[in-house]
């Protein structure tokens, strides 16, 4: 078990100070930009969320964080894959093990931003004027800001679903990436679902088709990453 | 022993490899020569499995396959360390993954040559990187260790001292096969030399036989590429007479 832990570790090890250091900046940066458009004054939450720019923190802190995650266990500056492919684990094993690490980091992004919306909701109810502010000031924010509601879609249930498909799509991709690069090829593939996700993330409700859409792209991409290394190993296991 | 019997690789067209066989016996320090592209690096990832080949390698009589791998370690010039672990967490992985891995010899090599063990190997110098590299290749515990150009980039007063902890710490059971260009300097240290040249076995010498017959490495080597020792002479002779025809 501990073999498996250790291949583990090596994702972690490898850039987990660095991810960390991404979200400590973002919620330090969004919670500023929040800050200052409170300050500018807003006619409701969704405005002042929209014009905090916090959309663009978030996508900003995104596309860090996955060149992080997908360039460890690329090959910079050493041959790692020699080691790796000595190993008494597989390499579909460090893959894994990769892809693990990598949906807690994305889940770790999600989490970040969604406790960051729900912190400016509390920031602007205390700040804003009584009279207009009401229970349902948070709850319709959500439902109209297609920011908000693509991070917590409430009872939209496919745009969970897609969330969902996107982190381990993402996660997945990110391990693939690097599992092609030590074999100095381009394993392009996820880098179109990061494209996809910075483009298309905030959408308005009750788009189920680009949800059902999404939610598919996501799983067969990752579907085809996973049939690739399965591939590549037992064509390397057959020449070996 | 390994055993590499009619050993064959092809890049595409190219034949990096053609027919070779082998043995290396348990305890040997085998010197491996040749010109770039003779294939020495191939041959080397041949028998890690790195590379797919024609032919049969065997390790003790048996295919090399995941549980003997262990028993082979690699040292190379392009480094196989993780630049985000630290000497110490290189240390409990390999232990980790290499039952037999030498904890005692780790620690001396790393204070013989005054190794940060708490920094990441990404900020190294290239001298201690490759240092470090084959003192994992020394410590993982293998029978047969490969090193491909392994002290590339070290000056000569480090090189020596790796030759000579080499021969101080290495077991009889311990066997290396050592890839390089410095062939003066490791005239002293390894006990055969095994020439290639475009992929073929060339030449295979003991350095006793070399010694019976009174002939250094180096002219073994000249004799056996057949290398013309005149040849610049001849070739900026031409040169000057054609710019005198001129």
């Amino acid at each position: 078990m501990s073999r498996y832990l250790s291949v583990f570790a090596l994702a972690v090890r490898g850039s987990f100070y660095k991810v960390l250091w991404i979200l400590a900046a973002a919620a330090a940066l969004e919670t500023g930009l929040f800050l200052v458009s409170l300050r500018r004054g807003a006619d409701s939450l969704e405005q002042a969320v929209e014009q905090s720019g916090a959309a663009y923190g978030m996508a900003l802190a995104f596309l860090a964080v996955t060149v992080f995650l997908w360039r460890t266990g690329c090959e910079y500056g050493s041959r790692q894959g020699y080691t790796l492919r000595r190993l008494m684990v597989s390499e579909t094993a460090v893959f894994a093990g990769q892809a693990v690490y990598n949906v807690l980091c994305y889940l770790a992004v999600w989490a970040l931003q969604a406790g960051l919306t729900l912190l400016f909701c509390r920031l602007y109810v205390l700040n804003a004027d009584p009279a207009s502010v009401s229970g349902q000031t948070v709850f319709l924010a959500y439902y109209r800001s297609s920011f908000l509601h693509s991070l917590l879609p409430l009872e939209e249930y496919s745009v969970w679903i897609r969330n969902v498909c996107l982190v381990l799509g993402l996660g997945i991709g990110g391990a693939y990436f690097p599992f092609r690069q030590r074999r100095g090829e381009l394993g392009l593939a996820p880098v179109f679902l990061a494209a996809a996700v910075l483009l298309f993330f905030c959408r308005d409700l009750g788009d189920m088709g680009a949800d059902v859409f999404f939610s598919l792209v996501s799983m067969v991409l990752a579907g085809y990453e996973i049939s690739q290394i399965w591939e590549i190993r037992r064509e390397e296991r057959n020449d070996g | 022993m390994l055993q590499i019997s009619h050993v064959s690789k092809r890049y595409g067209e190219k034949e990096a490899l053609r027919d070779v066989s082998l043995q290396l016996s348990q305890g040997e320090i085998v010197g491996l020569f040749g010109e770039n592209g003779a294939g020495k690096t191939t041959l080397m990832k041949c028998i890690l499995g790195l590379l797919a080949y024609r032919g049969q390698i065997l390790l003790d009589g048996r295919p090399i396959v995941k549980k003997s791998k262990a028993r082979l370690a690699f040292a190379t010039a392009e480094h196989s360390f993780f630049p985000n672990l630290t000497p110490e967490g290189h240390r409990d992985f390999y232990s980790w993954h290499f039952p037999e891995f030498r904890e005692k010899r780790f620690r001396g090599l790393m204070e013989f040559f005054e190794l940060p063990i708490h920094k990441p190997l990404r900020s190294f110098s290239a001298g201690q990187k490759n240092q470090f590299e084959v003192i994992l290749a020394l410590c993982q515990g293998a029978d047969y260790i490969l090193m491909d150009e392994p002290f590339a980039g070290n000056d000569v007063f480090n090189r020596e001292d790796f030759y000579k902890v080499l021969l101080g710490i290495l077991e009889p059971s311990e066997t290396i096969l050592l890839s390089t260009h410095l062939i003066r300097e490791v005239s002293g240290f390894i006990g055969r030399a095994v020439l290639l040249h475009r992929g073929e076995i060339a030449g295979d010498v003991s350095m006793a036989q070399l010694e019976d017959s009174g002939q250094s490495l180096l002219d073994f080597i000249k004799c056996t590429y057949r290398y013309e020792a005149d040849r610049v002479s001849k070739a900026l002779g031409e040169l000057a007479g054609e710019e005198d025809g001129e």
